[in-house]
């Protein structure tokens, strides 16, 4: 009940926890083998209805009469089972082929396999993990969605920066509290301490992130957490310590609320209002993305 | 990942012709950085070169693309997938019911074959999908799907 109170203040009075009542997959059609339209059509054809995400034309919510994660398309790297939310911070960081990208904190795969797609399999992507076990998840995604611009490394997000290597953008998904899936197991065992590890820890992959940043590039920095400590605070801290300045997110057909601007007493700065939270419901995971540039 | 080596121009070009010799298409992999790690072949991009070029641990890089066993050549899935599209030669055809007992482990027949040798490897195709690359014997076709990639239903 706490904690329901504390997200009431964020997202108003009205908020509840409310998990799906029936199954419906989100996938994210993997072009870099085949087109949305004869994905839409194969998964028809297997018997599924399918709804596209209006806010992104590859992200498909689909209702299926058997397990889409044993499927044919699955196996054969056709789609990438992802929440919409999770989509958004790639859309956000809006990679080109020209530019070198680096993921920081890039296993399972989900966004580094999204950013491939939207380079066409072209340019450079480094993607990292401090966890060498959940590389191998990482790499089994990287070799069935078939791609080829990425080169994984497993050293510590933390001193990453302490390679030399320097990148035109960031995208900066950090470990975190993970609250937004509203997972009862996962709010249950959060407490402020988890909070405040993973607090500091995110600071620290933010500034190792800022010195891998040539001038100019840009980071997205996200989290599926709706815990301010983890979003508004680190990104306030961004600015004040770090330098670096927010920009607006402009996404069509994307619902979202901006930002908050205080909490717990605490001012943050001005342009917190660009950074944006997607707000938990049935079908989207709650999360944090912020834009940020370095000058 | 232990980079073995980098292919030179004139060995991508006979792997090129390795590959054509095997599955009757012409690829370019020109355009590509080419490389050896254990007995796999792998294919990235060019840009790739200049993170190797420093001096930092790889864990892995680029696609799999299968591995070469006495002149002939295994294709992974992705492999198969790439070649597989204009192959002339070592393709299988497999129906419906084959291709599921397929990709779940089991060794299948063959419903149509394209100029296939026996004791090569054959990229299994059914319907319009590609479903990777398998050794055809003279009574079935060997399965070698990878446990990873194997379902259990469609």
């Amino acid at each position: 009940m706490e904690k329901i109170e504390r997200y009431r203040k964020i997202f108003g009075k009205n908020f509840s926890i409310s998990l799906p009542t029936e199954k419906i997959w989100t996938i994210r059609t993997n072009t870099l083998k085949i087109s949305v339209e004869s994905l839409i059509k194969k998964l028809n054809e297997r018997g599924c209805t399918i709804e596209q995400i209006p806010f992104y034309k590859e992200g498909l919510w689909v209702k299926a009469p058997y397990n889409l994660s044993y499927s044919i398309e699955h196996i054969l790297g056709y789609f990438f089972i992802q929440n919409a939310s999770s989509m958004i911070p790639a859309l956000v960081l809006n990679p080109k082929k020209s530019e070198t990208i680096l993921d920081l904190c890039a296993a399972p795969g989900a966004k580094t396999t999204q950013i491939a797609a939207m380079m066409k399999n072209e340019g450079v992507i480094v993607a990292n993990d401090v966890e060498r076990e959940r590389l191998k998840a990482l790499r089994g995604n990287l070799q069935r969605c078939g791609v080829m611009n990425v080169v994984v490394t497993n050293m510590d997000g933390t001193k990453f920066w302490q390679t030399g290597l320097k990148f035109d953008k960031i995208l900066l998904d950090v470990p975190c509290t993970g609250t937004g899936t509203l997972i009862p197991r996962v709010l249950k065992s959060v407490n402020k301490n988890s909070i405040a590890r993973l607090s500091k820890l995110q600071k620290k992959l933010l500034i190792s992130a800022t010195k891998c940043l040539n001038d100019n590039g840009i980071i997205v920095y996200s989290t599926c957490s709706l815990e301010p400590e983890e979003n508004e605070e680190n990104v306030d801290f961004a600015v004040r310590k770090l330098g670096l300045t927010i920009e607006k997110i402009k996404i069509d057909n994307l619902n979202f609320m901006p930002a908050l601007t205080e909490w717990e007493g605490k001012r943050f700065v001005n342009e917190i209002v660009n950074a944006i939270r997607i707000v938990p419901t049935e079908r989207m995971e709650g999360f944090f993305i912020c834009k940020l540039r370095k000058f | 990942m232990q980079i073995k080596k980098i292919l030179s121009k004139k060995e991508i070009e006979e792997l090129e012709k390795l590959i054509e010799k095997n599955y009757g298409v012409k690829i370019s992999l020109r355009d590509y950085l080419v490389f050896t790690s254990k007995e796999k072949i792998w294919i990235a991009t060019k840009e790739c070169a200049k993170i190797f070029s420093l001096n930092i641990l790889i864990n892995s890089a680029g696609l799999n693309f299968g591995k070469i066993r006495k002149g002939k050549i295994h294709l992974t899935i992705e492999g198969s997938q790439i070649v597989g599209r204009y192959a002339s030669k070592n393709v299988v055809f497999i129906n419906k019911n084959s291709a599921e007992k397929f990709l779940k482990g089991s060794d299948v027949k063959a419903e149509k074959e394209i100029n296939c040798e026996y004791g090569n490897f054959v990229i299994v195709k059914s319907e319009d999908e590609i479903l990777g690359s398998s050794l055809f014997l003279k009574d079935k076709i060997k399965n070698l799907i990878p446990k990873s990639r194997r379902t259990i239903r469609f």
